[in-house]
């Protein structure tokens, strides 16, 4: 017997649980079809144990400093198998909490694997294992998935070969890792493994790491890491992987380098294929399944939200546009929008930007204006960050001073972020922003500093 | 199809042969000195005149078109000027024994004409009734400005008053004869017997046969002559034209009275080219365009070729031909051979031949070697010749500075009044009757069949506790039709109606049942199957000052009748200067089952012409009334019906269809069913469609829906719709039409613009599908259905709870749709 939903969603990950929730809270009738775990590739394999792992490799990097704030720590010394195990706690913690939240919402879940057998008038009818479930409306979520290029010697993943998912169970710190890809997956990985002690190199096909966010910091945090003692060979274009070598050619010549361990971190791909999503005609676009500002298909009753869609491969992102298909469902008008999408690299020091970059404003011929001060104009900066630098940068329109973009590279700007985020949504202007009291004294206080450089 | 006509196997089965008679050609022979008897030394000196007027003012216009001036009168004319040096034997000939009840319909190669029957008409009418003419054309605007220091005859005020109105109309002069709204190619003066002439080529092929038409019907004096190319031979409204003209019907089935053939002279100015084509030798096959007449009827339309190049031999041959004319014998086929020395236009190279041919026939010009004769003859002498030559030549030069000069001779002041060619585009002069006189019918309305039954019919569609009456008790649609248009045939003596099939047959889907009993055949009759004389020949009976229902039987059958329809039927009236009315009702029916080329809707083709009032009643209220408010006009009506709905009863009027005369006023929308919280508005049948959709929406989804028959296209009063949308903030717009391009968008764009402020949403066309209408099984995937108003909801406007949507009205199909070009 096949059950009626208002909505069915495939892919339990922050775009479908977060959709889910806000639907089961505006009182529509869910199912969450998930066949793995709760939270998707942020809470399991991602966002989450990540930046676990990050913070254990951040306290162990503060711990070796702590001298020069006049702490001392002798001895600091690290285990490896607890950072993994306390990853897995949190994950389990949190993957639990997603669980609560959709039992709170009345959404049903089924762990099972969804595939969609195709539309009529009375619906779409999906299947999860064996259940027949109808659903008046379907939202896709079903994420993306680690992209392996056709590159020789590059198969699946193995003892040498890992990806994201296979590197975060690692029983054993590689003394060698070779990271293909400086993106920010890439980065993130070779910042924690080059704390604890690893040698790690960076091979990049692109001229510089982190290519999107600012590149003048990209350029200040490839220099800083090199001081940490990253190797990076940028404009390098792997070309043969043999064991645990790999192979690139730059400037013409092939050069090599080895590793313990190598971690293919060069992109990701919309999972699109496997559920059946051909019986609804749904249109890809680069891979990725096309919608339109409602996050719509081409097909009725059809949408799609997270990394799926192939391009913001965020999990903000994702949730942000599962909210979008759950307002236009329940009949509030909304838009997606990306203009204010925040990025953020959780290195150490950790790099956030939020908005038009001056790459992006040149290219897209936008007239700005430009901002930059030194992270130590602001005391507490100085307070928290002996020896240590960063920078903020503010893009205005030209016109009307309306805040277009906001990069900063020093911690904590991750968390501060927001208020940019803040600023750009709401269409904030100089003036409008010089109003705005800031916290004394806080890092934030850098963003108001900027501000009145104008 | 007449039962009275018994076709005998026996008779059509027997073998034989078609004879032919031998086609005269040229044979004209006599001496200026053999036919003094038959005219007067002034008449043959005239003869000369009036050749000299044409070629010296095409000889101005030429010498301003290549040089920029006219004897020391500097003057620029970006306009066309297609002229006719060399031709003007033919003109005048042509025109030399035509009266002025006779009409000609010219070409875009006409001022010749038009000169040549100015002048002859001029000579024919008395000083009185001349003066009368002019005193009255434009309240005597064009009077005043030749008058002005003038003395002379008031023949010789005619002439001034003709070659002024036709040179200050190329000039596109407020002081024109057409207001400066028709120009070089369109110029005309009825007061005179000339009608319009045609830029279209072949334009007047079928017109001119509809006045021919409109003069045999109403039994008026005077033939009608088609002045058309040689090269317009190949047109089809041409051939159309000639079937039309050449039924048997006018002679075997018409009424004794009216028994005969049509007064229409087809008249070929054979002048051997195209533009650049030659037609004998290159583009066409006859030969000679006379042998034309001989495949047309067994008269062989009496055709003859004569020598264009002797004013004398074309006379000769009209003095025939008219006599043959009023004996009813009509049409006639004749082919007038010339020559014109001048190019195509000014701009014509002559590249197409070779410069010996031009001297050639430069050798013979007609109207020195007519002086040659005149003077080998002793009628004149040459001195006296080129007197007349000289003060022509003067007078040209006058009449040019006077047309000229902005301040006598101004364009229509368009800042000053910017509505003033709109306020031509229509003539909205409600008219009861054309004309006063008893109409002729065969017995009175009260005991037509069809009207006896019809006062059996239930006017609505439910009885008192809203039960349905059955199909064959409620007073349909088709009888909301036949109302008013047997209502008018009792009234308007001019009014005819034909088509296909609409005597004896009762007209496609039975709406003329009843009315080949109540009228007599010159009133109602078959056509042959040929929209383009079907519409071209309403329009000329509407221009001489008739009414007419012409029908299209299907819509799809439009694009057989597209020049008539695009070209002519709406623009009369402006390019005329309001000159002529155009009272013509074109029925056009939309199908439904029979597939790609006959279930079109195409209101929207008819509704981007401006000059047509496009209307597409779905009710029979609604229908009789404005088929009443049409046939009182003078506009012309494209009068749209479905086919869906000819048998459907008054579901919306209370009281039902009312017996009575009323009018529904054409352009406004009609509210067929209240709500608020969604407006539909539709065009045509859809509406039935959207009227299920509302029910569907209140009962399943709480959403009220008000829906609005658009009724008219054009004009359109969109108060009515703007007040709902202030109410709903949100509307569809729908019709059977293919959406690409369709009315439905203009519609949709006026009320984004007119209601933005209060729209929670874009208007959404509900269209059909850019395809080829498919089979009637298939149509649900096609027209918009009552299902496809809730899924274009749920999509474009608001999420209806749970609702899975059938057609896929989502953006990103719009996109692709419209990328594939479907
Ligand atoms: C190492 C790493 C670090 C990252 N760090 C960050 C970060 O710090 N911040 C950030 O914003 N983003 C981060 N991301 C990106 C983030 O994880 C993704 O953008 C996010 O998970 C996308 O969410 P989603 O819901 O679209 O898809 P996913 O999280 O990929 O979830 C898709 C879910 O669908 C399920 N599924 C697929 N097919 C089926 C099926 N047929 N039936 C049932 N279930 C199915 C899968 O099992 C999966 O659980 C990181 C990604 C990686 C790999
Ligand atoms: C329907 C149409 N096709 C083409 C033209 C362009 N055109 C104008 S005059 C002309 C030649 C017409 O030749 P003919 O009918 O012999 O008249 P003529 O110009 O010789 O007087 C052409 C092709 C037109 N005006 N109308
Ligand atoms: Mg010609």
């Amino acid at each position: 017997m096949s059950k009626n939903y208002d909505l069915a969603i495939i892919g339990g990950g922050p775009a479908g649980y977060v959709a889910a929730e806000r639907a089961g809270h505006k009182g529509l009738k869910v199912v969450l079809i998930e066949k793995g775990e709760l939270g998707g590739v942020c809470l399991n394999e991602g966002c989450i144990p990540t930046k676990t792992l990050l913070y254990s490799a951040k306290l162990y990097d503060n711990a070796i400093g702590a001298e020069k704030y006049g702490v001392q720590a002798r001895e600091v010394t690290f285990d490896f198998g607890k950072m993994m195990a306390r990853k897995e706690k949190v994950v389990k913690k949190l993957v639990g909490g997603v669980g609560l939240k959709m039992k709170e919402h009345h959404v049903e879940v089924r762990r099972k694997e969804a595939y969609i057998k195709g539309r009529s008038a009375a619906g779409i009818s999906i299947t999860a294992g064996e259940e027949e479930i109808l659903a008046a409306n379907l939202l896709i979520c079903t994420g993306s998935e680690a992209f392996v290029p056709p590159i020789p010697g590059l198969g699946s993943p193995n003892e040498t070969i890992l990806t994201n998912r296979e590197i975060l169970q690692l029983k054993e710190l590689p003394s060698s890792l070779v990271v293909i890809g400086g993106g920010v997956i890439g980065m993130e990985f070779a910042s924690f493994f080059n704390s604890l002690g690893t040698k790690v190199t960076i091979v990049e096909m692109l001229d510089e790491i982190l290519t999107g966010m600012d590149s003048e910091m990209s350029v200040m945090m490839r220099q800083m890491y090199a001081k940490k003692g990253i190797t990076f060979h940028l404009s390098a274009k792997v070309v043969e992987v043999n064991g645990t070598e790999v192979i690139f050619e730059k400037e013409g010549k092939k050069e090599s380098v080895t590793g313990d361990k190598i971690l293919v971190s060069v992109g990701r791909k919309p999972v699109t294929k496997g559920f059946g999503l051909e019986n609804l005609g749904v249109e890809l676009d680069r891979g990725g399944i096309k919608v339109d500002e409602r996050m719509k298909t081409n097909v009725p009753n059809v949408f799609a939200a997270g990394d799926v869609t192939g391009f913001s491969l965020l999990a903000h992102t994702a949730s942000r546009e599962g909210e979008v298909v759950v307002n236009n469902l329940t009949g509030r008008n909304d838009r997606m929008r990306y203009n204010a999408i925040p990025g953020v690299v959780y290195t150490n020091p950790e790099f956030s930007g939020v908005g038009l970059t001056e790459e992006k404003a040149k290219e897209q011929n936008i007239a700005y204006k430009c901002v930059k001060l030194p992270m130590a104009y602001v005391g507490r900066f100085i307070a928290e960050n002996e020896g240590g630098s960063g920078v903020c940068k503010v893009l205005v329109g030209e016109k009307y001073g309306e805040v277009l973009g906001v990069h900063m590279l020093g911690n904590p700007s991750s968390e501060m972020i927001y208020g940019a985020c803040m600023a750009i949504e709401m269409e904030m202007t100089l003036k409008e922003m010089e109003e705005v009291v800031f916290p004394h004294p806080t890092v934030s206080e850098i963003f108001k500093e900027t501000i009145f450089g104008f | 199809m007449p039962k009275v006509q018994f076709i005998d196997p026996g008779v059509a089965r027997k073998s034989g042969e078609i004879k032919f008679k031998p086609i005269p050609v040229n044979q004209y022979s006599k001496s200026i000195q053999e036919e003094k008897n038959n005219f007067s030394n002034d008449d043959l000196i005239r003869i000369y005149h009036d050749m000299v007027v044409i070629r010296e003012f095409e000889t101005m216009l030429n010498l301003i078109k290549t040089t920029g001036e006219y004897s020391g009168v500097p003057y620029d004319h970006p306009g066309p000027a297609h002229l006719s040096i060399g031709q003007e034997a033919s003109a005048v000939g042509m025109a030399y024994t035509l009266t002025v009840e006779d009409f000609i319909f010219g070409s875009h190669r006409s001022h010749g004409e038009i000169l040549a029957k100015g002048l002859s008409s001029i000579q024919k009418l008395d000083d009185v009734d001349l003066m009368k003419i002019m005193e009255t054309f434009f309240d005597g605007t064009i009077l005043k400005i030749v008058q002005k220091d003038f003395k002379g005859s008031v023949k010789d005020l005619g002439r001034r008053f003709l070659i002024y109105g036709t040179l200050a109309e190329i000039f596109a002069r407020e002081t024109g004869f057409n207001k400066g709204l028709g120009g070089s190619m369109h110029a005309f003066f009825t007061p005179f017997g000339v009608y319009p002439n045609n830029a279209i080529v072949g334009g007047s092929g079928d017109i001119a046969v509809g006045a021919a038409l409109y003069k045999k019907v109403n039994r008026k004096k005077g033939v009608v002559v088609a002045n058309i190319g040689d090269a317009s031979m190949a047109c089809g409204p041409v051939w159309e034209g000639i079937s039309f003209a050449t039924m048997d019907q006018f002679t075997q089935l018409w009424d004794d009275g009216m028994k005969g053939g049509l007064p229409v002279i087809f008249n070929v100015m054979n002048n051997q080219y195209g533009m650049g084509g030659q037609t004998a030798g290159e583009t066409m096959g006859y030969g000679m365009a006379a042998r034309i007449g001989a495949g047309v009827n067994p008269d062989q339309m009496h055709a003859e070729r004569v020598d264009g190049y002797n004013p004398l031999a074309v006379i000769d041959a009209y003095k025939r031909k008219l006599k043959i004319i009023a004996d009813k014998k009509g049409p006639v086929l004749l082919e007038v051979l010339t020559y014109r020395f001048s190019g195509h236009s000014p701009s014509d190279a002559s590249s197409y031949r070779s410069k010996e041919e031009v001297e050639a026939w430069q050798n013979q010009d007609c109207i020195h070697t007519y002086a040659k004769n005149l003077v080998e003859a002793g009628v004149t002498d040459q001195l006296k010749l080129d007197g007349i030559w000289q003060e022509i030549k003067a007078l040209m030069v006058d009449l040019l500075k006077v047309s000229i000069d902005d301040v006598v001779s101004p364009r229509m002041d368009i800042r000053k009044r910017p509505e003033q060619i709109g306020e031509m585009i229509f003539s909205n002069t409600p008219t009861e009757t054309m004309e006063e006189r008893p109409v002729e019918v065969n017995h009175a309305m009260a005991e037509n069949a069809r009207v006896i039954q019809l006062a059996k019919k239930e006017r609505f569609a439910y009885d008192a506790e809203g039960k349905p009456f059955s199909k064959m008790k409620q007073y349909q649609l088709r009888d909301g039709i036949f109302e008013a248009i047997i209502d008018r045939f009792y009234k308007d003596p001019t009014l005819i109606a034909y088509g296909e099939e609409n005597r004896d047959w009762g007209g496609a889907f039975a709406v003329y049942r009843g009315l080949t009993e109540a009228l007599p055949y010159h009133r109602l009759f078959n056509s042959p199957i040929s929209e383009a004389s079907i519409v071209g020949t309403s329009i000329g009976y509407a221009m001489c000052g008739g009414r007419v229902i012409p029908e299209i039987m299907y819509c799809d059958f439009l694009g057989r009748c597209g020049d008539e329809v695009f070209n002519q039927l709406p623009k009369w009236q402006a390019m005329s200067g309001n000159v002529l009315k155009m009272p013509v009702v074109l029925r056009v029916s939309v199908g439904s089952k029979y597939g790609a080329q006959h279930s079109q809707d195409w209101t929207s083709l008819v509704a981007h012409i401006p000059g047509l009032k496009v209307v597409f009643p779905v009710t029979p209220y609604d229908a009789k009334g404005l088929m009443n408010s049409a046939l009182q006009g003078t506009d012309p009506v494209v009068f749209f019906e479905s086919q869906r709905v000819y048998d459907i009863g008054e579901q919306f009027h209370a009281g039902g269809v009312p017996e009575g005369y009323y009018e529904i006023p054409i352009g406004e929308p009609d509210v067929k069913r209240a709500g608020k919280d969604v407006t539909i508005l539709t065009i045509g049948a859809t509406l039935y469609r959207a009227l299920d959709a509302a029910k569907i929406l209140e009962e399943k989804y709480g959403l009220s829906a008000e829906v609005i028959d658009a009724r008219s296209l054009v004009p359109f009063n969109y108060e009515l719709v703007i007040e709902s949308v202030k109410k709903t903030g949100r509307i569809l717009i729908s019709g059977d039409a293919t959406s690409r391009g369709s009315f439905l968008n203009d519609l949709a764009r006026n009320i984004t613009e007119l209601a933005f402020d209060y729209l929670d949403a874009p208007p959404v066309v509900v269209g059909s599908r850019n395809w080829i209408t498919p089979a009637y099984e298939l149509e649900e995937a096609f027209f918009p259905q009552a299902g496809w108003f809730l899924d274009a909801i749920h999509e474009k406007i608001v999420p209806l709870a749970g609702y899975v949507a059938g057609e896929n009205f989502t953006d990103m199909e719009q996109i692709r749709r419209a990328k594939l070009g479907i």
